[in-house]
């Protein structure tokens, strides 16, 4: 990382980002939807929403409910700057097929065609139990494969949940992420559409993940999908969730609610590989509860965005429970990942483990901001927090802001925190191996996110490999 | 944030200063053996409070401030203990003070029930370091608790300067103590070791914050605490590494001992980085004692309570045995009676 070398480094760099992103996930198809709300948002557009699902009685009320929350609830005074977020002229539901359907080939051309040039379909053939892909509002296609129905696993849109289960939906729905949580929560409450609804019944083990494909594909659009996940006793099942966008000058929301009940003995995977173009204000809730002897796991890559706040949660809320946070953020030119992780401990015999990585260049800046906390009379509880940055030049920024807040005699709370730039003993061996010193610092910052790579399936890892080399080409020189 | 910590201190000085204290080294002066610089507080039992209870009073007549401040010129080398100290009470011996103290909190609560059984007392210590001055200092106090306590302390260092800090706080009564350390010169080194003890209903927020804006600056940080009963401490540590500090090597640390169910320690170490050629860390650990070593200690004679006195002055040893033997040792006894290891003494 020479001086002259970085006079050299944006230029090429942003070329490389741009280029890349453009042309694999950059595209737009024509709009074509069939029901769009006006700009902006008002009880109208709540109502239309509700009227165009032809929702029962409680989910009008519950949404109109979350509207008035999302109007009177202030924005978070904390975290990336979310001042030039304009709520005004965003659309906020964009409809783009009639129904859901489960074949590739019953989809509009440009949706079919969006999707193949993503590679979901050929990746559904190759390693997935079951494919979600949501276009804007609406999940286009869900898929699961037959002998995992026969199990009795549900794996459908959050709609068709809300007509075919009303029981399971109505007893879960909005219980882990209460519309007043946060006023992204509210807004997503009041005018969520799409996400996946999945439930695994006692002891079936779905054995290959799970995906869902999130896609936006207007400008200045708000794509709000709620996600819920139970699994039953005794069961597993591993979700992911992938996406992007194409560039536009104008801005767009991705505010999501992911809902997830790990019930007892169960355990649950989640990961996400979230590669939002660079006009994506991200700002998600997500939480957990697991109860007795279950296990929850936040796999967490963000490449993409402009600002993403993002804070998987994990409550711990039955002795024996067991939580993940697995993170890894990327910001480049113009990106705020401020993402992190929370662990409550509600019950003895808990664990929790957050590792965290981030890397910053080109002026980006990463943070990571985090919550461990245990309530008082609990015994044998652990928690270790794990934070890792690199800064790739001088003009970029890492952050660390983690709370810890213990009120019990029998913890143990861990946190470590590490802040540097690639280390030139590193370089200087790698190269004196033959490489060139682009390709020691992407084997570096590959090495360096290795530990989040080992967790995603194959492809994922593959993927995210690419992401990464892609994001990094010409940085060093 | 860091200008209001100083307009706080300027605003106090010519508003409300009604004592201070300096101490002077010039450059190049190597000052032999310990500087003392004590710092006396009245005494709410033979101060304000004695003379008629009964009669209400302003709060303000129970305010006290106290300055105090060290400079050292260029390459001066100086060891300086400053003590903070209540006139008239004799904290060391708290079993025998206990009755007095409690008397003394009641007082004080009935006369001024804004601040519960407290008397209002702000510190402030200004510690100025320039090129290549080398300071040994210690801060000790620990006040009776109806103080509650405001602690501002503000050093600058120049370049090459290094600054050895060892800090002990077993205030009984609430405690906010802001820390702001600036590295301004090239070179410069700080090495901040913190004790903290606290028992009963004390709440202590220890806000430390290490500035680094040149380059090449190195500082090592932590503070230990000990938690008993329903004491609350709150660690606010930030490392802040601006665009101007390349080369940046520092580490912030806190460690906190949870001696009871309802002793709550809260940790918010933050780091801000702001360029790449650095090595910056932290580590935070909070935990009760741990199990094994309990058995240990029991297995080899002691009882339970005894046992966990032992890891306590073992966790808190390590900043404690940066004093001077004979400090080191008074200090320990007054961790032991701070924290109510030797009797089991009773919170109010």
């Amino acid at each position: 990382m020479s001086t002259e070398s970085a006079a050299l480094q944006p230029d090429t760099s942003i070329r490389a980002i741009g280029e890349g992103y453009a042309e694999r996930f950059g595209f737009s198809m024509p709009n074509r939807s069939i029901v769009k709300t006006s700009q902006g948002l008002t009880e109208e557009t709540v109502r239309a929403i509700s009227k165009t699902k032809d929702e029962p009685e409680w989910m009008l009320r519950f949404r109109l409910r979350a509207l008035h929350l999302f109007q009177t609830l202030p924005m978070p005074t904390w975290g990336a700057n979310l001042s030039q977020l304009e709520f005004g002229s965003m659309t906020y539901y964009s409809k783009p097929t009639e129904s859901a359907k489960d074949s590739w080939d019953a989809l509009p051309a440009d949706i079919k065609s969006t999707y193949e040039r993503l590679g979901v379909p050929e990746a559904e053939r190759k390693f997935l139990a079951g494919v979600g892909a949501q276009y804007d509002s609406e999940m286009v296609y869900h898929n699961i494969r037959e002998d995992l129905k026969k199990k009795g696993i549900l794996f459908s849109d959050v709609e068709t949940a809300v007509r075919e289960h009303p029981g399971l939906v109505k007893r879960f729905f909005g219980t882990v992420v209460p519309p007043d949580d946060n006023k992204f929560a509210a807004l997503n409450s009041a005018v969520w559409s799409g996400g996946s609804f999945v439930y695994v019944p006692p002891g079936v083990h779905v054995d290959i993940p799970l995906q869902a494909y999130f896609r936006v594909n207007s400008q200045a659009f708000g794509q709000f999908e709620r996600t819920l996940i139970i699994a039953d006793e005794g069961s597993f099942v591993h979700y992911i969730e992938g996406c992007t966008a194409p560039v536009f000058s104008k801005d767009s929301l991705h505010s999501a609610v992911v809902e997830i009940i790990a019930l007892p003995n169960s355990r649950i995977r989640y990961s996400t590989v979230q590669n939002w173009s660079s006009n994506m204000y991200n700002l998600v809730t997500k939480r957990a509860f697991a109860y007795d002897n279950a296990i929850m796991e936040w796999v967490d890559g963000n490449i993409g965005s402009k600002v993403t706040m993002k804070y998987p949660a994990i409550f711990l809320m039955g002795p024996g429970a067991r939580g993940e946070v697995l993170s890894i953020a990327f910001a480049g030119k113009g990106q705020e990942q401020d993402t992190g992780a929370k662990i409550f401990h509600f019950a003895s015999n808990t664990s929790s483990v957050i590792t965290s990585k981030s890397i910053s260049k080109d002026g980006g800046t990463a943070s990571y901001r985090g919550l461990v906390k245990v309530e008082a009379g609990l015994t044998n509880i652990k928690s270790k927090v794990e934070c890792d940055a690199l800064i790739l030049d001088p003009h970029s920024r890492s952050n660390t802001y983690p709370t810890m807040d213990i009120r019990s005699e029998q913890a143990t709370m861990e946190h470590e925190a590490k802040v540097s730039k690639i280390s030139e003993e590193q370089l200087f061996y790698l190269m004196s191996r033959g490489l060139s010193e682009e390709e020691a610092a992407i084997m570096i910052v590959n090495g360096f996110i290795d530990p989040l790579v080992k967790e995603l399936p194959m492809e994922y890892a593959v993927e995210l490999n690419r992401l990464i080399e892609l994001e990094m080409e010409g940085s060093v020189g | 944030m860091s200008g209001t910590i100083l307009d706080t201190l300027k605003v106090s000085r010519r508003e409300k200063a009604n004592d201070a204290a300096a101490l002077l080294f010039p450059a190049d002066s190597k000052s032999s053996g310990l500087k003392r610089l004590d710092i006396a507080i009245s005494s709410p039992a033979s101060g304000a409070l004695s003379g008629a209870p009964q009669e209400p009073k302003e709060p303000a007549e129970y305010e006290q401030y106290r300055e105090a401040s060290i400079a050292l010129g260029a390459g001066a080398e100086a060891a300086v203990l400053v003590r903070f100290v209540a006139a008239g009470a004799a904290s060391q011996d708290r079993a025998a003070d206990e009755p007095a103290r409690m008397q003394d909190a009641r007082l004080a609560r009935a006369e001024n029930p804004e601040t519960p059984g407290s008397l209002r007392l702000t510190t402030s210590l200004h510690i100025r370091l320039a090129a290549h001055a080398r300071l040994n200092l210690y801060v000790l106090s620990n006040l009776p608790a109806s103080f509650s306590r405001e602690a501002l302390s503000h050093a600058a260092l120049s370049e090459g300067a290094v600054l050895t800090w060892t800090n002990v706080v077993f205030d009984e009564g609430n405690g906010l103590y802001t820390t702001r350390i600036e590295l301004e010169g090239e070179g410069s080194e700080l090495d901040f070791a913190g004790a903290y003890g606290a028992r009963c209903t004390t709440e202590g927020e220890h806000a430390l914050s290490i500035h680094h804006t040149a380059p090449h600056s190195k500082s090592r940080t932590i503070l230990k605490s000990a938690l008993k009963d329903s004491a609350h401490l709150a660690f606010r540590g930030l490392i802040h590494v601006e665009n101007t500090a390349r080369g940046t090597d520092a580490y912030l640390a806190n460690r906190n001992l949870v001696l009871e169910d309802g002793a709550r320690a809260e940790s918010f170490p933050q780091l801000k980085i702001e360029t790449d050629e650095v090595a910056c860390s932290h580590g935070a650990t909070t935990g009760g004692p741990r199990q094994e070593e309990l058995f240990y200690l029991m297995s080899r004679g002691l009882d339970r309570a005894a046992a966990k006195n032992m890891l306590v002055l073992g966790h808190l040893g390590s900043v404690l045995n940066r004093l001077p033997p004979d400090l080191a040792e008074e200090m320990e006894d007054i961790a032991a009676s701070a924290l109510g290891l030797n009797a089991q003494g009773s919170c109010i």
